[in-house]
Formats: C-alpha cells, structure tokens, sequence
C-alpha cells in the first residue's frame, strides 16, 4: 500500500529525471510558459504527496504496532508496545489512549496472575497438609470470590482436623481408662483366682488328711492286730475304709472340677481314635464282664485341646453307659462323630435303660443324680457329668441328652473348632 | 535286709495321727530304729540344734519332713536344714498331700532327697514311706560324722 524507502526514492529519482527531461523539452523548444506551469503542477502534486503521506503516517504505525506482519494476526498482550506518536492532532489522542489501554491491560493481568499465583500457594499447603495460611482477598470479582471460598473451606478442614484431633485425644483417653480398668479388673481376678486356689488346696488338705487318717488307722489295725480281729469287726473296718476312700476321691473329684476353668493345661493334638482304643483297653474289663460292644467309628478328627480333659469327656460318659445300660440281651455302646456346623460333634449312645424326661436336664447338675430305686445301688457321686459339661464349656461347646425309657440313651457334644484347631 | 540300727528318725508333722500311722507302719515292718517325734518345723530346728526341750536330742539319719505345717512350713525348714553344712548330710523325705509341680520343683530345687505323695490311697503312702525308711537305712553309705554326731 505505502512505498517502501527504496520504493520512495525510486519515485522521487523517477519523478526528478522525468521532470528534468519534460523541462529540457519544454526549454528547447522554447515553450517556456509551458515549463513554468508543468513545474507548479509538479511542486503541487508533490506538496500535495506530502501532506497525504503526513497523514498516513501515524495510522500506518499503529497498524504496524498492532498487525505488524500481516495486518490479520493478533499479538501476545505483552508483546505490544507503547506507540510514539507525540502528535497534537487525533492520531496522537488516538495513540496515547492505546498505550493507556495496553498499560491497564498490563497491570490488570499481572495482577491476576499475582491474585492466582497467590491462590495456587494456598492451594498447594493445603495439599500437604498446611492448613495454617490464607489467600489474600485483593478484589471483589470472581478471583476474590474464590480466593474468600478457598479461605472458608480452609477454615472449615482447620476446625474439622481440630475437631478429629481432639476427638482424638479423648478416644486415647478413653482406651486408656478402659486399659487401666482392665489391667485392675485383671489383676482382681488373678487375685481372687490365686485366692480361690489356695483357698481349694487348704480345703482339699484339710478335708482329706483326717480321712487318709481314718483309712491309713482302719488299715493298720487290720495289719497290725489281723490275727486278734474276728470277721465281724474286719468287715465293719472295711466298711469304713470304704466310705473314708469314696469320700477322698469325691473331694478330688470335685477340686478338679473346680480348676477346669481356672486352671488349663497343655494343648496338644489328641487324636480321637487313639484316645478311644486307649479307653476301650482301659475299661475292657468292665465291658467284657458286662458282655457290652464298644463300637467306634473311622472318622474320628485329631484336635488341638488338652488331652487329659478331653479323654475324661469320653471316659465319663463311656463309664455312665456301662453304670447306667442295665440288664439288656445285646448292650451295646457306640461312639459316634460328625462335622456340624463349624463343630466337632460327638456322641455317646447305648441302648440301655433310657433317662426319664424330668430327669434330662438335672442330671448334668453337681450331686444330682437319678432318683430311682433301680439305680440308687449303683455308685456315683453325681460329680462325673458336670465335670463332663464343665470341659465341654470351656470349649464353648454343649452337652445335651435324647433318651427314651428302655430305648437307650444318647449324649451328643459339640466342641467349638475355633478353640479346639484342628491339627495339620 | 540288714538295717543301720545307730540311725534315728526324726518325724515332723502337725498331724499326730498321721505320725502315728508313720510311727506304726514302721514298727510293723519289724523296723526297730528309734523315732522322734515333733510337730511343727522350728520344733525340728530346735530338734536338730539340741535347744530347749531338745538340749539332749540325738541327731537323726533321716527326716521324714511334712510341707504344710503352722509355725514354720517344711519347705522353710529344709531350707535352712540343707544350708547347713552339719546338718545337709542327712536324707530328708518331703512328705505332702498335694499334687503341686510348683511345690516338687521347689522341693528339688532347695535339696530334697525324696519327695513323696499321702496319696487317696494311704497305704499306698505307708508302703512309700517303708520304702524310703528301707533304702535309706539299708542302702544308702552314711558318712561317719552323721552317725557319731557332734
């Protein structure tokens, strides 16, 4: 559009050289009038260039300052600079109120970018953990609005961790207490325990040693006068032996009872099957006299438990069933085993004389047994099946009974697989 | 068996009775060794330290020793028996009615020679008790000194 300098002088030497000729021409051919006017035409015509370019100049740098590459592209905001056109006239009101323009421009987005860089601070403490600072609140539009945000939901996690932290404290205060509660309720029962078994060994010694006495006298006078002895005071010593001894093993019975649940022993895996062939041995005598079938299964479990407690569940309840089974063509005994409900579930059956319903549920009561005139000749003590649920308890296991008069009588008991872990 | 006749027992036991069926059982085994007789342990310390009443005791050869007794129990009083260097050589037989593992080991530990059980069954005890009586008097070696006494 606007000649280059090159393109200007070029123009200028152009105009110059035609001028000169066109003057010579005029001169020679002595046409002078016309010389004067062609060169008032050219001095206006150039004056007249003058002026226009004057005008132009000012627009054409503030297109240059705006579009400077092809007039179409817009530039980065930072990247304009301030125009100098220190003109009076409209282009120059025209360029001062672009510079104030770019200036505010400037100074408007640098200060947003210090508002959101502040922001970005506040953002990021609060991202680790930083709860403590606050983003300055510069305007009123929407960078204050968030910065006002950010600043209440700051506050708002500063009161909520404050609130947790103290909740906190006291939740550690509380677990403390509780410990210590604990810790002393512990400690009483450790005491009352240590207490109840010193209290159990003086009353097992001191109800026992005058019974060993009364048996060890009734013996020795048997050894020591035997001779002098007629049969009849022999028999009323043996009566009294008798008596003293089923006394003694009552009150160890029942100081055993006693520890069951204070005093655990060892756990070890106790194979079932094994345990039931060692009590078949032990009670053969008694199961041949009786003419009694022991029957066992082969899917007896090994468990981890206390073996001593575990053989006398089986030993009581086997020994009960040859006691209770009565006079029968075939007696018969059978020791059963099935899984059950995350149990081991156990059973003792025979086909004995059967348990009278009113009687189901007393007979597993301490010094309760079964009031029937048939049965009052055979010993017992009433101690055994306690003793029985007393084990099977501390297993978190049950006991129960289904019997029928004549029928037989069944003891099913479960023990809890959580407390009794199988073995590998 | 032919039995050390020079040795004395020395039974200690709060329960007379009991002493007396351990004074018969004895006899009756045709055992014919003196027997003495006291009921609680600093009765047997005085015993064996000739104080008091006992100024004029024998030393015994073997102690037949009850563990639960007032006054001094028979685990205190085999304490200071086997601490002292006069009186550790004599066998003492640690007599008691409970089954107590922590009371055996602390019996063993404090130099108990034997440690026997009155079991429900006291016969079986009084056989125990003869026994012992019968090992320690027929078998065992004593050094001279015990048998001399100071």
């Amino acid at each position: 559009m606007w000649l280059s300098t090159r393109g200007k002088i070029l123009a200028l030497i152009t105009t110059t050289v035609i001028t000169l000729v066109l003057l010579t021409a005029f001169l020679q051919a002595q046409k002078v009038s016309f010389g004067i006017i062609f060169l008032i035409v050219v001095l206006g015509l150039s004056l007249s260039y003058l002026q226009i370019y004057k005008l132009f100049r000012p627009l054409n740098q503030l297109l240059e300052n705006l579009a400077p590459l092809d007039g179409i592209r817009a530039l980065p905001y930072d990247q304009y600079q301030p125009m100098s056109i220190k003109s009076g006239d409209e282009f120059g009101h025209l360029a001062e109120v672009f510079n104030r323009v770019l200036l505010d421009m400037k100074k408007l987005v640098e200060r947003e970018k210090e508002a959101v860089r502040d922001l970005l601070e506040v953002v990021d403490a609060i991202v680790h953990g930083d709860l403590s600072k606050r983003a300055p609140v510069q305007s009123k539009d929407e960078l204050g609005k968030l910065a006002e945000a950010i600043n209440k939901m700051t506050a708002d996690l500063q009161r909520a961790q404050d609130e947790i932290k103290e909740y906190q404290r006291d939740l550690e205060k509380k677990v403390e207490e509780r410990t210590r509660e604990l810790q002393n309720v512990n400690m009483r029962l450790r005491r009352e325990m240590a207490e109840k078994e010193d209290f159990l060994r003086a009353v097992s010694h001191d109800l026992g040693a005058p019974l060993r006495n009364i048996l060890g006298i009734a013996n020795m006078i048997e050894r020591k006068f035997g001779n002098e002895l007629t049969d009849e005071v022999r028999d009323r010593l043996r009566r009294i032996s008798k008596n003293a001894q089923q006394e003694l093993e009552l009150i160890a019975e029942l100081l055993e009872l006693s520890r069951i649940k204070t005093r655990r022993q060892q756990f070890e895996p106790v194979d079932i099957k094994q345990l039931l062939q060692q009590i078949q041995d032990n009670l053969s005598y008694a199961l041949e006299e009786h003419n009694i079938q022991l029957v066992l299964q082969n899917n007896y479990p090994v468990i981890i438990a206390e073996k001593n407690r575990i053989k006398q569940v089986f030993q009581n309840l086997i020994d009960n069933a040859i006691k209770y089974i009565g006079e029968r063509a075939d007696p018969r005994i059978e020791i059963g085993y099935a899984n059950f409900n995350g149990m081991h579930k156990f059973w003792v059956k025979d086909n004995g004389r059967g348990i009278r319903k009113e009687d189901q549920q007393t007979i597993f009561h301490v010094f309760r047994r079964v009031k029937d005139p048939k049965i009052a000749t055979i010993p017992g003590k009433g101690v055994g099946l306690t003793t029985v649920k007393s084990i099977i308890e501390t297993y978190n296991g049950e006991i129960w009974v289904e019997s029928e008069l004549g029928q037989g009588s069944t003891f099913y008991f479960t023990l809890d697989k959580m407390t009794v872990q199988d073995a590998a | 068996m032919e039995l050390n006749k020079l040795v004395n027992i020395l039974l200690v036991d709060d329960d007379e009775d009991c002493r007396m069926l351990i004074r018969d059982a004895i006899e009756s085994a045709h055992i014919k060794n003196h027997i003495d007789e006291v009921a609680d342990g600093k009765e047997a310390l005085d015993f064996l330290y000739q104080k008091n009443q006992y100024a004029n005791a024998q030393r015994p050869g073997l102690i037949f020793l009850d563990i639960d007794m007032p006054i001094m129990n028979g685990i205190e009083t085999l304490k200071v028996i086997k601490s002292d260097p006069q009186l550790r050589w004599i066998p003492v037989v640690m007599m008691t009615a409970i089954t107590d593992d922590k009371e055996k080991r602390l019996a063993a530990e404090n130099g108990a020679n034997s440690y026997t059980i009155k079991p429900t069954d006291p016969m079986r005890f009084i056989d125990t008790v003869l026994s012992a009586t019968q090992y320690w008097l027929g078998i065992h070696q004593y050094p001279e000194e015990i048998i001399k006494g100071p």
